[in-house]
């Protein structure tokens, strides 16, 4: 084993140490840059690789102790190291795209109504309380959230944070909450009821509405629900939909992402890299999408009562990610921006979006336009001069720790590895 | 012709008794047209006004026989959307 130690980080000693030898341990490899990572998926017993990073000759395999000892002797391999599980760190993901810049400015959403179109809504949550207008039942379940993701992207959006002492609070914090019931328990629903979702919160007068559900794709955005969204957009409604989990193969964006019209939203980390998971485009016929990336790993929010959704915090809040959790983030910016400036249209809402995205250059099939940037967004037009956005000082606006609904994926070797 | 997805069609052709979700897409009056498809033997669930469209059931025979209708659209099988959350 010693012969190994200067692979492997302490870390992964440690844990080789421990594990039984049959154990799988989860690894990330560093290659030299000749790297013939193939050779080692086909020769060498016990070694299961899980993903290839292209943006660095690195690896996550899952191998166990002694196929790990037989891989440092490779000289193509460079490093071994131990995955780490995820850390929380709270109160990144709002911050990172300036949303707390808008709150200093007094934008907290209300006035707006925001539609969430998804599996129903504890509206016994107290980070809702008093605002919810209505909620509507299309799924034949009847009212309520038995799944959770609803309540969760409702938490994202819209949610006061009040159980949390506001440390979970989400984007718009006084807006008004439509809730669409159209998914069933097992998160699943069909097309025609979502589409009957999206016209009751059309009907209701909503100015924002959230699909974070959809097909696989690849679609054309000419499917029945996409075209109802576009239908939305057209009555002056901004419609922000999931671009899915189908990542990272491209063409996999279904319906609705491939809406022509709506905002579709894949998903990145707090560290600006593009989720694995987040569909890529484009579109079946050809055309950009997603439309921009937003932080949806590991996103703290509420948690429906007796649900199990994400990863359970504690009575009131999971942690759960995925482009559905971006979504709702991006809606609860449209709905700031829609507060500050009522009579922007979803065109120029759009246009204000994505021309103050922050590129990651990441190409337009995997990142859009880029990263949101909610301070940017708000600076753009109509003033006639965009500012750099302050650095939010520790005692502004929520503070930390009491402003956000995020947790930050750690990642082993910091700003090198993209989680793709 | 309206837009009909060719592997649904081939579906249909070959299981013309199974009974099949759908969404109907059309132009002119939406209430004259639910009707006109309820005769021909579509049980209309929902109707839409965004998009003047219906969504019902009916043996997978009487939705091709819907997709000749001059004024239809479209016919599209209804289908399973998920979260994209976990």
């Amino acid at each position: 084993m010693e012969s190994i130690q200067p692979k492997v980080t302490d870390g992964l000693m440690r844990a080789l140490q421990q594990a039984p030898s049959d154990q799988p341990i989860s690894v990330i490899v560093r290659y030299s840059a000749s790297r013939r990572m193939m050779r080692h998926r086909e020769h060498i017993a016990g070694v299961r690789e899980s993903y290839l990073y292209r943006l660095r000759p690195f690896a996550h395999l899952r191998a166990t102790p002694e196929a790990i000892e037989r891989l440092a002797l490779d000289p193509e391999v460079v490093r071994i190291y131990e995955d780490v599980p995820v850390r929380a760190f709270l109160d990144t993901a709002l911050p990172h795209v300036g949303v707390p810049l808008l709150w200093d400015n007094g934008l907290t959403g209300e006035g707006v109504a925001i539609a969430i179109v998804d599996t129903g809504l504890d509206a016994e949550h107290p980070d809702f309380a008093g605002r919810v207008a209505d909620m509507a039942d299309f799924s034949g379940e009847g009212l309520g959230d038995a799944h959770g993701h609803g309540t969760h992207c409702a938490g994202i959006a819209a949610g006061s944070g009040v159980a949390s002492g506001g440390r979970y609070r989400g984007v718009a914090p006084k807006a008004t909450l439509y809730s669409a019931k159209v998914l069933r328990a097992n998160g699943e629903g069909m097309m025609s009821d979502v589409i009957a979702g999206v016209e009751w919160a059309v009907e209701k007068g909503v100015q924002v509405i959230s699909l974070s559900l959809g097909s696989t794709g690849p679609s054309d955005g000419r499917d029945p629900l996409s075209e109802t969204c576009d239908a939305a957009v057209e009555r002056g409604i901004n419609v922000v939909v999931a671009a899915g989990n189908d990542g990272p193969a491209p063409r996999t964006i279904g319906s609705p992402g491939a809406s022509r019209l709506a905002l579709t939203i894949g998903a990145c980390d707090d560290q600006d890299r593009v989720a694995s998971f987040s569909s890529r485009g484009p579109t079946a016929d050809g055309r950009q999408k997603p439309d921009l990336v937003v932080p949806g790993v590991d996103i703290i929010a509420p948690r429906a009562k007796g649900t199990a959704m994400g990863r359970v915090v504690d009575d009131y809040y999971t942690s759960a990610q995925g482009t559905s959790m971006a979504t709702p983030l991006a809606a609860g910016v449209v709905a700031l921006l829609l507060q500050a400036y009522p009579s922007l249209t979803p065109q120029e809402i759009r246009d204000r979006l994505l021309s103050s995205a922050l590129d990651l250059g990441d190409g337009p099939y995997v990142q859009g336009y880029g990263r949101l940037d909610a301070w940017r967004a708000y600076q753009s037009e109509p003033s006639p001069k965009p500012v750099e956005p302050p650095q939010p000082p520790p005692s502004s606006g929520p503070a930390l720790g009491e402003g956000c609904l995020t947790v930050l994926l750690q990642m082993l070797f910091s700003g090198k590895g993209r989680t793709r | 012709m309206a837009t009909l997805d060719a592997e649904t069609r081939k579906y249909w052709q070959e299981h013309p008794d199974e009974t099949v979700s759908i969404i109907v897409r059309f132009e002119g009056d939406a209430d004259a047209r639910a009707e006109a498809l309820q005769k021909m033997g579509v049980e209309v669930k929902r109707r839409y006004r965004l998009t003047s469209s219906v969504s019902g059931t009916c043996p997978a025979r009487v939705a091709l026989k819907v997709a000749r209708l001059s004024w239809v659209k479209a016919v599209d099988a209804d289908r399973k959307l998920r979260i994209f959350g976990r």
